[in-house]
């Protein structure tokens, strides 16, 4: 195998490597990620006008937060769980949604498998260009 | 009997003044933080939510009749998405053009009673220029001044307005750039939540 093949093949184990590694980062985010409902709290204005929840944020979403403190005690009624949108402010926290992990997993999976399998393709060539090239010929002429 | 004339005008003139329709200024300065308006939009990446509590606004509501007329302005350039730079982007030429179109606005041209507190709303909902009639539900609640409203911070008679809504893009001159084409929906969720004191 010649030396290019074999720094082919290399990088491509590498790239295939990066792709089957995406799985279990995708895997680990998507057991950490909860059903959340960002909300805005107003007690007294809510409790005026007899409103039992806070006001939400959006709709819930699945996201990755990892501070205990930014959830709430209570729910929503679609079992979502609420998050005091001014304590992630006042923390300087974004939470990470489910959604950005397995996008950026799959495009980087895509990617590494397509890097991959192309090197992958292109290291066979080479080692099968070097194992054809003709021997020079011993026989004078 | 000049005592009971004297109630009865009171009474009166209480009914009389209930049965007008009164006007109600959304909350700014330091209760302004409690306004809140959203505008959430879903992409393949992330579904994300501008919010800003800069609304004003009038309200002229017949408590009696329960019909009224209003408009509500929301401040396009405060809305913050919670990056700065997807705020420029949004703020920008290509998405709501805040320095051309610096307001979103809705006003009434209906509003017709369902029942309790609901109302179905019809009116000009205008966004980067464009006018277009929407008719959307909305919840008014009102609240007389009381040690109630004092308590919660409201000196006065007030209104909670909340209304949501989704609009299409596209119908406001908003056009997908071609490489986030597919990629970002071309409908958003607004909402809108404000408090207006009567006057």
């Amino acid at each position: 195998m010649t030396r290019w093949a074999k720094l082919l093949f290399g990088v491509a184990g590498l790239a295939l490597l990066l792709g089957a590694a995406t799985f279990f980062v995708e895997k680990s985010y998507a057991d950490k990620a909860v059903l959340v409902q960002r909300v805005q709290i107003d007690s007294a204005a809510s409790g005026l006008f007899g409103e039992s929840e806070p006001t939400p944020i959006g709709s819930p979403q699945l996201m990755i937060i990892d501070d205990p403190k930014a959830f709430l005690t209570s729910g929503d009624p679609n079992g979502a769980r609420l998050v005091d949108d001014a304590y992630l402010q006042e923390k300087g926290i974004y939470p990470l949604q489910l959604k950005t992990v397995e996008f950026t997993a799959g495009t980087v999976r895509l990617a590494a498998f397509g890097i991959g399998g192309l090197l992958a393709v292109l290291g066979w060539f080479a080692g099968r260009r070097r194992a054809r090239k003709p021997e020079p010929s011993s026989n004078p002429v | 009997m000049n005592r009971t004339l004297s109630t009865l005008a009171l009474v009166l003139a209480a009914s009389l003044s209930m049965a007008q329709p009164r006007t109600f200024k959304v909350v700014t300065d330091k209760l302004e933080y409690r306004n809140l308006a959203t505008v959430e939009s879903v992409t393949d990446f992330e579904t994300f939510t501008g919010r800003t509590p800069k609304v004003t606004g009038t309200l002229n509501f017949d408590l009696a009749k329960k019909t009224g007329t209003g408009n509500i302005v929301v401040d396009v350039a405060s809305i913050d998405t919670g990056i700065a730079l997807r705020n420029d982007h949004m703020r920008g030429g290509q998405w709501l053009d805040a320095e051309k179109h610096p307001t979103i606005k809705f006003q009434t041209t209906r509003v017709a009673h369902v029942s309790g507190d609901k109302y179905r709303v019809t009116g000009q909902f205008t966004m980067r220029g464009v006018t277009k009639t929407i008719t959307t539900d909305a919840t008014v609640k009102f609240r007389k001044n009381s040690a109630e409203t004092k308590a919660a911070g409201f000196d006065g008679d007030v209104i909670l307005l909340q209304t949501a809504f989704k609009v299409r893009l596209s119908d406001y001159g908003i056009k997908i750039p071609s490489q986030a084409a597919g990629k970002v929906s071309n409908d958003v969720a607004i909402s809108v939540k404000a408090y207006a004191l009567g006057n």
